[in-house]
């Protein structure tokens, strides 16, 4: 039976319109390679024969400088084409997916949680550049949430022996970001972060440290917690403006409801509950709803579209865990 | 001889800065547990305000019953820990008898004050358990910390002693995975 979609598009609209983009993307990768290597053979050969044979010499570097010249805009038309097949993808499969359980206010492929929200996240890292994309607002189980992928790097510049200077990015979180909107406002708030390193020397260690430390200097940054959960404790750091917002939050139950979304997640989970909401980022290095595979049939659609609810319902079993905490979403 | 006194200086110099950062780390910690202690007189204090709403509200309905629910002890101030668990374990019972209570009354389960009454009474007993379960904590650090050596030496001369938990309702103590 065809599946349509919100644009009434039949699966085999679908599967036509996305394989065809996915060929050109296949055509525009290959022919970038081949103008990659051009750009060099004709560069590095010409400069080789230019004594011997000026002319040839010269047509070669012309080629070369040609060759960039098409990787350039090879390159700006893979992006552009890319960025369109996730828009199409997202508006043509994704959508409905999530409409299946999520009432969807807003669904954009192509655009990420707002900068303004993300600088003043206490729990990412600092970034100089940013991406993202599976923007999602709407309500799940009535309760208002946002949503979406999240790339955050930082630039490093290092300067060469004979002074040149280069720029390169690195990763410091790829992931998810969720917020979820509760009815009440926190007078405070309560941060737990997932400890990097769980070794135990780390802890021995880092406990004659931390007694030094509190000993000789009071807590400037809220108070440090720890609960009667001993799991809990040696894998997350919890944070909070006063204790007993802390433990207010973090119940017996919701403590296990952390640990089992943090295993879901597979990777590293951090949660702050601040003002009227709880934001929860996750850098696992996973980006949802990818399309890998070139669709060839309708079994290759409804096989993605199978692929696309798992990474669904694996984002609101982590929606669901939170949701346990319901003295906060009553 | 003069190595001999600039070692000893060291060692007493390093004894006396063990001694302010352990005797300092007791005296925070038993500044938590008053602050936390604190906390648990504000939420029993709430949770006496309300129950005694619900008692008056319950006392309206039950003119022509026969009922007998149990009667609230007053909170004074400077109750030691345990006169505060046998004030939460009375209330305890206060607050069984009224959901006992309520169950005969649709009326009464339907008005919406005391709706709202419950509605309170459910935040306030999170509050309340939040309190208590913070208090635990900083009792059951406080307590590590001083009988572990050799910071049980300087407690001992500090005159610190154990301190007693804040106890849970049995059927709330359920639900809690204690791992200290």
């Amino acid at each position: 039976m065809a599946q349509t979609t919100k644009n009434t598009r039949s699966d085999h609209e679908i599967i036509a319109s996305i394989s065809s983009r996915q060929r050109l993307l296949k055509l525009l990768h290959l022919l970038l390679f081949l103008c990659v290597i051009g750009a060099f053979l004709g560069i590095v050969s010409g400069a080789l024969i230019w004594e011997r044979d000026y002319q040839k010499g010269i047509g070669r570097c012309v080629a070369g400088v040609i060759s960039i010249v098409g990787s350039v805009l090879l390159a700006k038309g893979n992006k552009k084409l890319t960025h369109s097949l996730k828009v199409q993808i997202g508006e043509y499969v994704v959508h409905d997916i999530l409409a299946e359980k999520v009432a969807i206010t807003e669904y954009a492929p192509d655009r990420h949680i707002g900068r303004s929200f993300v600088d003043s996240c206490s729990i990412l890292p600092n970034y100089d550049r940013i991406s993202g994309s599976d923007y999602i607002s709407g309500t799940y189980r009535e309760v208002p949430f946002r949503y979406c992928d999240l790339l955050l790097e930082r630039k490093t510049q290092e300067r060469d022996e004979d002074g040149h200077q280069s720029t390169s990015y690195h990763t410091v979180f790829q992931g998810q970001v969720l917020r979820m909107e509760f009815g009440k406002e926190l007078d405070g708030y309560v941060r737990i972060r997932e400890k990097k390193d769980k070794s135990r020397t780390a802890a021995f260690f880092g406990g004659i440290l931390k007694n030094v430390k509190n000993a000789l200097f009071a807590e400037q940054d809220g108070e440090e917690i720890e609960t009667e959960n001993a799991e809990f404790n040696r894998q997350f750091k919890i944070k909070a403006s006063d204790g007993e917002l802390a433990f207010y939050i973090l119940t017996p139950q919701f403590m296990e409801s952390v640990l089992r979304l943090d295993a879901l997640a597979d990777g590293f989970t951090n949660i702050v509950f601040r003002g009227s909401g709880v934001t929860i980022t996750l850098n696992n290095d996973r980006d949802s709803f990818e399309l890998k595979r070139t669709l060839r049939s309708r079994k290759g659609l409804e096989k993605q579209r199978q692929k696309f609810r798992q990474e669904r319902d694996m984002i609101l079993q982590i929606f669901d865990e939170i949701l346990t905490k319901d003295n906060l979403f009553a | 001889m003069a190595k001999i006194v600039e070692v000893v200086l060291v060692v007493v110099v390093l004894i006396v800065i063990w001694y302010i950062c352990v005797s300092n780390s007791i005296k925070v910690a038993a500044l938590k547990i008053e602050e936390s202690e604190a906390g648990i007189d504000v939420a029993l204090t709430k949770r006496y305000d309300v129950l005694t709403k619900m008692l008056d509200t319950v006392k309206g309905y039950q003119q022509y019953e026969k009922t007998v629910l149990a009667e609230l002890v007053k909170l004074r101030s400077g109750m030691s820990i345990a006169e505060k668990n046998e004030a939460n374990k009375n209330m305890d019972q206060v607050a069984k008898d009224i959901r006992l209570f309520v169950e005969n009354y649709p009326e009464l389960r339907a008005d919406a004050s005391f709706v709202k009454l419950q509605e309170a009474i459910v935040d306030v007993e999170e509050h309340l358990q939040a309190a208590r379960r913070l208090y635990n904590a900083n009792v059951n650090a406080y307590n590590a910390k001083i009988v572990v050596f050799p910071n049980s030496i300087v407690a001992g001369q500090m005159g610190s002693s154990k301190k007693e938990l804040f106890v849970a309702e049995e059927t709330k103590r359920q639900d809690v995975k204690m791992e200290f």
